[in-house]
């Protein structure tokens, strides 16, 4: 053999090493831990601090905030002993710091609450499909928590919820393995050692210069520092009319009754105000909310569908504290006990009116 | 997975390595493994619909060929293959890509009916490039209806030809008489030179994407999602780079895949060839997007205007005009049908439509362009008259991006009302809105106008890569690794979705 080819195959076999080591460190705890930078990680428990995602995302040092982390409290009920059903997306995997949504409602509600999200997101994406794989039983009648954030509640209202198809096509979902994604050996890559020094400099450098921020998190403010998901800004420039609030409120009113006559569930919808609907005047004076929320909560009320007004609610009680962090998309502790409470009177209402009725 | 993350670049240092490594007899399958990895890294399901789909099209393909070479020119079965392949795709792209679009506008009509009547969404999973995929299906099915292929077709070699991971995302939509021969036979070893002309054209690639479309991006999207927001002078400086940043963006796509089918040993088709530097409508849409355009004029434009519109329109219009009422024809339906292939929503069909318009107006103004330019005095080669033809044709282009970016047709409206009627707005944006004047933009202009510098000396003939190779080796070297440094530095690594990927 030539020595130029010894050369070449030694050259290939060190590629593919790196490669392998790469994509075995995202799929092995051990490997994982190696490089990685605790604090940058969710699934670390190593540190008592965490980075908001929009941090994460953004990697400059001016919006570095440390949140606290004590480790989460996770409920393990039962389907058919809870007294209520929750699914929603990334707000029900939050705060960062403290209860979840869902432990902390049980711990002030006192009821029993089996929640979906912890185990997969998909669930609050397509609940009839979520409850034909559970199949619990339908005779005692329990509430059904389903949240969303503000920016895709039309869009899954009009084309998600009530799908048929997804009953079918959901079950399929599981098929897919995590073992072939390679987003998770890039994100270690993002979070080790290896890319951190690069990463934040460049980072810092083009802010300090261009004032730049990577787009999805690109909207920011300086006083206070605060960052702002690019989706958000965008979903402020909509002007959802009476048709675009009819089509949202019809689709839940629809969802409403199916999950009443086919599951017995009552459902509670609970829509998530966008960070930028609450705190968009920091970014831009002229900012006027596009008054979605309380439209919206107006139209399911004449439909019948319990609802209440979470952005009035957190608008006018934040008692100039923020609610929401200020590297992250979502909300803290405070802005979460203000929706659990209110979550809470609604489940009571809902529980009166259910006994009532018998 | 976008070509131009970290994801991509952890697939082909194992994938390409162990191509090479394992026995010629593996690479087939090694390379099978890269392209359903490549295919299933989003979603498993995917390859499900996506393998039904491939199980179909051979099958009906494998009666066809058998058809075909059974020495019956015209027999029915091979017309009735030919027909069940077209409708198979045609009818499956439809159900999965134009379910919204088609079930709201059935709304829309049975709102006005009757209100309280509305259809459901069926809200499929769409298989990731479907649209790539249909078409390569379909230009297999008209090479072997025509004759044009007869090379014996295996099953393996044909999923190899439709799911080749470079392509399948988002083209080239390469032939199966130039990529199947190659596909089928792997045996070659590992050759450095294309090992360097591959990364070559991945860093290109990444320059478009990284250092020019995605650093557009971040400036004009604000502005273009919320044409209300911003004055006609911003629209107009936005627009004008979107049709950068539409180019780079996918140019730069193009190359990554052209360079990624290199470090196998593969050559597929280029697909731009310098497309704002054309003169007319028609030579862009040779220049741009070549494997579509050239896919679209071939089995379907010039059977369109030579064969069936002939026998058409000899009934319609007087014989006299036969060969311009055949090409108007064939354009619209051409155009249309690139349009609603982009995308589903009227936009596009407006976007296909303009196109088609502009395309049928310097079919018919040809005469008296020429005679124009003749009574100026300008020359068949006057650098002047190909700036003025260069300069008209970007802006027709540009016009015609408006409706194939904007959100719908009222932002559309919106947007060309206030570059047209009010230049200056009052609008007092706030920070999170991006202005013109901004350092950032200021370095986006002068990068992409380098970059065009460079388009140019190419146009003009001059050979920068032969330049670059004829350099000693030391200095070669040092330009790549300045290279990469710059992109790295300069480039926007996020996580934004090439546009094409998205058809």
């Amino acid at each position: 053999m030539r020595s130029s080819d010894t050369i070449k195959k030694i050259l290939l076999t060190l590629i593919l090493a790196a490669g392998i080591f790469a994509t075995l460190s995202s799929k092995t705890y051990y490997l994982w831990n190696l490089l990685i930078i605790p604090e940058l990680d969710y699934n670390s428990f190593e540190k008592s601090v965490r980075y908001g995602d929009l941090y994460r995302m953004s990697r400059v040092t001016a919006f570095k905030e440390d949140i606290p982390y004590p480790p989460p409290e996770l409920i393990y009920n039962s389907v058919d002993e809870s007294d209520i059903i929750s699914a929603g997306d990334s707000f029900f995997l939050l705060p960062i710091n403290g209860l979840k949504f869902a432990a902390a409602l049980e711990k002030y509600s006192g009821k029993k609450i089996y929640d979906a999200t912890q185990f997969d997101v998909e669930y609050g994406k397509r609940p009839a499909a979520m409850l034909t794989i559970k199949g619990f039983n339908r005779d005692k009648e329990k509430i059904f928590i389903l949240e969303c954030v503000e920016r895709y509640s039309h869009e899954r209202a009009k084309t998600k919820y009530l799908a048929s198809v997804n009953e079918v096509v959901f079950k399929y979902l599981y098929l897919d393995a995590n073992i072939l994604s390679l987003s998770s050996a890039e994100e270690w890559l993002q979070r080790s050692v290896i890319l951190r020094t690069p990463l934040e400099f460049k980072a810092d450098a083009y802010f300090k210069f261009f004032r730049r921020l990577p787009e999805i998190s690109s909207i920011y403010t300086l006083n206070p520092p605060m960052l702002f998901y690019n989706e958000d800004r965008d979903y402020a420039g909509i002007k959802p009319d009476s048709v675009y609030i009819e089509e949202t409120a019809n689709s839940l009113k629809k969802l409403s009754v199916l999950l009443k006559e086919k599951y017995n569930l009552v459902l509670l919808y609970v829509v998530i105000p966008n960070k930028y609907s609450l705190y968009g005047e920091y970014v831009n004076p002229d900012f006027k909310y596009n008054n979605y929320i309380p439209a919206l909560t107006e139209s399911l009320r004449s439909k019948g569908v319990h609802t209440f007004d979470t952005y009035t609610l957190l608008k006018e009680n934040s008692n100039n504290e923020l609610l929401y962090y200020r590297s992250d998309t979502h909300f803290n502790e405070k802005g979460r006990d203000l929706l659990v409470k209110e979550c809470a009177n609604m489940i009571s209402l809902i529980s009166g009116e259910s006994e009532k009725s018998k | 997975m976008v070509f131009s993350s970290l994801s991509f670049l952890i697939f082909i240092m194992v994938f390409f390595p162990l191509f090479f490594l394992s026995g010629k007899r593996l690479r087939p399958a090694v390379l099978m493994s890269a392209s359903l990895f490549f295919y299933m890294h989003v979603r498993t399901f995917y390859i499900i619909v996506t393998i039904i789909w491939i199980f179909v099209n051979y099958f009906i393909l494998f009666r066809l060929y058998a058809a075909v070479n059974s020495g019956c020119v015209n027999s029915r079965r091979k017309k009735f293959y030919f027909a069940a392949g077209l409708c198979f795709n045609i009818l499956a792209l439809i159900v999965f890509k134009y379910d919204y679009f088609l079930t709201d506008n059935a709304n829309a009509l049975l709102h006005a009916i009757k209100p309280s009547i509305s259809l459901p969404y069926v809200n499929l999973l769409v298989p990731l490039g479907i649209s790539f995929i249909t078409f390569k299906s379909i230009s297999f099915l008209i090479e072997v209806y025509n004759g044009n292929y007869k090379n014996k077709i295996g099953l393996f070699n044909y999923s190899q030809y439709i799911l080749f991971f470079p392509g399948v995302l988002a083209g080239p939509i390469d032939r199966p008489a130039k990529l199947m021969p190659q596909l089928e036979n792997l045996n070659r070893d590992f050759d450095s030179a294309d090992f360097r002309k591959g990364l070559g054209f991945i860093l290109m690639g990444l320059f478009q994407k990284a250092v020019i479309a995605d650093r557009i991006s971040l400036l004009i999207s604000g502005g273009l999602n919320n044409p209300r927001n911003s004055t006609g002078a911003e629209l107009l400086l936005f627009v004008l780079l979107y049709s950068v940043q539409i180019y780079c963006d996918f140019a730069g796509y193009s190359n990554m895949a052209i360079g990624a089918a290199k470090l196998f040993g593969i050559d597929i088709m280029q697909n731009f060839d310098r497309p704002y530097f054309a003169k007319s409508i028609s030579e862009f849409w040779r220049k741009w997007h070549i494997s579509l355009s050239s896919w679209l004029r071939d089995y379907l434009f010039l059977p369109l205007a030579f064969r069936y519109t002939r026998k058409f329109t000899e009934k319609s219009f007087s014989v006299k005009n036969i060969d311009r009422y055949s090409y108007v024809i064939a354009v619209l339906v051409t155009m249309l049908i690139a349009g609603v292939w982009h995308g589903a929503g009227w936009t596009f069909i407006v976007w296909g439509l303009l196109l088609a318009f502009y395309m049928i107006f310097g079919f018919y103004t040809k005469k008296i362009r020429r005679r124009i330019f003749k009574k100026i005095g300008f020359g068949q080669n006057s650098p002047l008259k190909s700036f003025i033809q260069i300069s008209v044709n970007f802006i027709l282009i540009t016009f015609a991006w408006i409706f194939f970016r904007a959100q719908d047709l009222s932002s559309a409206l919106i947007t060309i009302r206030k570059i047209l009627y009010i230049p200056f707005g009052n609008y007092s944006p706030g920070a999170e809105h991006q202005t013109i004047f901004s350092f950032e933009m200021i370095i986006a202009i002068v990068l992409v106008l380098a970059y065009f510098t460079i388009e140019y000396l190419q146009y003009s003939g001059r050979e920068i890569n032969k330049s670059i190779n004829s350099m000693p080796a030391v200095l070669r070297y040092s330009f790549y690794f300045f290279a990469v440094c710059f992109i790295l530095i300069a480039g926007y690594f996020s996580t934004i979705q090439f546009i094409y990927a998205q058809f």
